[in-house]
């Protein structure tokens, strides 16, 4: 447990402090992570208080948002949880990582507009131009699971 | 078949539950970002330690940066004080105006609401609607702000029901209208309720009028792209071309009414 709040707290400071280092860069670390815990910690009650928790804080340190990404970040990581097994291969786990980043983004894009202009053009921009750094985030943290998650040794390969 | 209908199944109503308290928790984050609110008091607290942590990365990161603001500030309030003085000698009203120079720490909003995070909040007298600048032009105003960070609200993402007004510095004459929209397309903003008869050329300088708030007088926002006429001729609309380059915000001015020193 306390190996994943040090996961989840270390994305999340980082999703705070990339955008300062690279500008015109979003992040999706915080999704990474929870995408893995899905795949690695499948359907554990304490995981869904964890990750509703996680979506809370997000919330009010980096947005302006209530309880949003709190809904966002369960549900995300119940769907990765119910279709996801640890035995696909990371080729596929990779393409529904960007399918789930873009769906986010459909969201968030749905979200905002009903108050906002959203320029979704740059919307597009943004996340085309930081999935370099999203998929390296995704391989660092994959690796971290892998070494550290000892529920692996139940399955063959 | 009506008892199996109404047979209580708990995993369904789980679900149903999820849902339902899902699309609760999705309005009242609306409700509360759609709302003219302050930081609530947890939000406060949260921002506060998220401002020391980013502010500690940028300050490291561009020191360079944070040499040149320190100058520029001692530089201003040097220049303003020298301003006021002499003011005073040939008994003029002392300028009041007062510019406060932050950082930008905070990012994560802007792809989506158009809103950035700065390191100076009422702490340092920013208070709520006050404009922000840069040494391109008008930026934003400030939104919400808790002890040592505040929101700015960047004008591209200014809408119908917040307008505001503007003068167009024509060669003889100053005319108004009203700053409306942004478009993203273009990257141009719309003005609009131009009187027609107006001879308005492109090139001429758009700033803030004094008619909302005296703090907004006389700030540039941009300079006139090209015009096109509507309703039957009696009015136009102005397309004008912002200096600043929204992505690449560093450093930002809050122009403040009161006396301020660091």
């Amino acid at each position: 447990m306390i190996f994943k709040i040090i996961i989840l707290f270390i994305s999340l400071l980082l999703e705070q402090i990339i955008p300062n280092l690279f500008k015109g860069v979003l992040p999706f670390f915080m999704i990474s992570t929870i995408f893995l815990l899905g795949i690695f910690y499948k359907k554990q009650k304490r995981d869904y208080i964890l990750v509703f928790l996680s979506g809370v804080v997000y919330d009010l340190v980096c947005t302006d948002l209530v309880l949003f990404h709190g809904v966002i970040f369960v549900l995300t990581y119940h769907f990765v949880s119910v279709i996801f097994n640890k035995d696909h291969n990371i080729l596929l786990k990779l393409l529904c990582y960007y399918a789930t980043i873009f769906a986010y983004v459909f969201v968030m894009f749905l979200f905002y507009s009903i108050f906002s202009t959203v320029d979704y053009y740059n919307v597009l921009y943004v996340t085309v131009k930081s999935v370099i750094l999203n998929t390296l985030y995704f391989l660092f943290i994959y690796v971290i699971f892998k070494l550290f998650n000892h529920n692996d040794k139940k399955y063959t390969y | 078949m009506k008892k199996e209908y109404f047979k209580f199944n708990s995993e369904k109503s789980v679900v149903y539950g999820v849902i339902i308290l899902s699309l609760f928790a999705i309005l009242i984050s609306l409700g509360l970002t759609i709302s003219n609110r302050r930081y609530l008091f947890i939000e406060k607290g949260f921002k506060n330690v998220s401002s020391y942590v980013n502010n500690f990365f940028v300050n490291n990161m561009y020191s360079r940066y944070k040499y040149n603001s320190n100058v520029i500030t001692s530089k201003i309030e040097y220049l303003v004080k020298e301003n006021n003085r002499l003011k005073e000698s040939v008994n003029l009203k002392e300028n009041k105006n007062n510019y406060i120079i932050s950082e930008v720490i905070n990012r994560n909003d802007s792809v989506w609401s158009n809103k950035l995070n700065i390191n100076k909040g009422y702490k340092n007298n920013i208070k709520k609607y006050m404009p922000v600048i840069n040494q391109e032009g008008l930026v934003g105003f400030i939104g919400k702000t808790s002890k040592r960070q505040s929101e700015v609200r960047l004008i591209k993402g200014i809408k119908t029901s917040d307008m505001l007004s503007v003068i167009i510095e024509s060669e003889n004459t100053e005319v108004m209208g009203i700053l409306s929209s942004y478009d993203n397309k273009k990257g141009l903003f719309k003005i609009t309720n131009v009187n027609g008869k107006n001879n308005v050329k492109k090139g001429d300088k758009v700033l803030l009028s004094e008619y909302v708030n005296d703090l907004y007088g006389g700030i540039y926002v941009g300079k006139v792209y090209y015009e096109e006429s509507s309703e039957y001729g009696l009015n136009k609309t102005l397309w004008v071309k912002s200096d600043v380059n929204f992505d690449d915000l560093l450093f930002l001015t809050v122009v403040s009414d009161k006396w301020y020193l660091k």
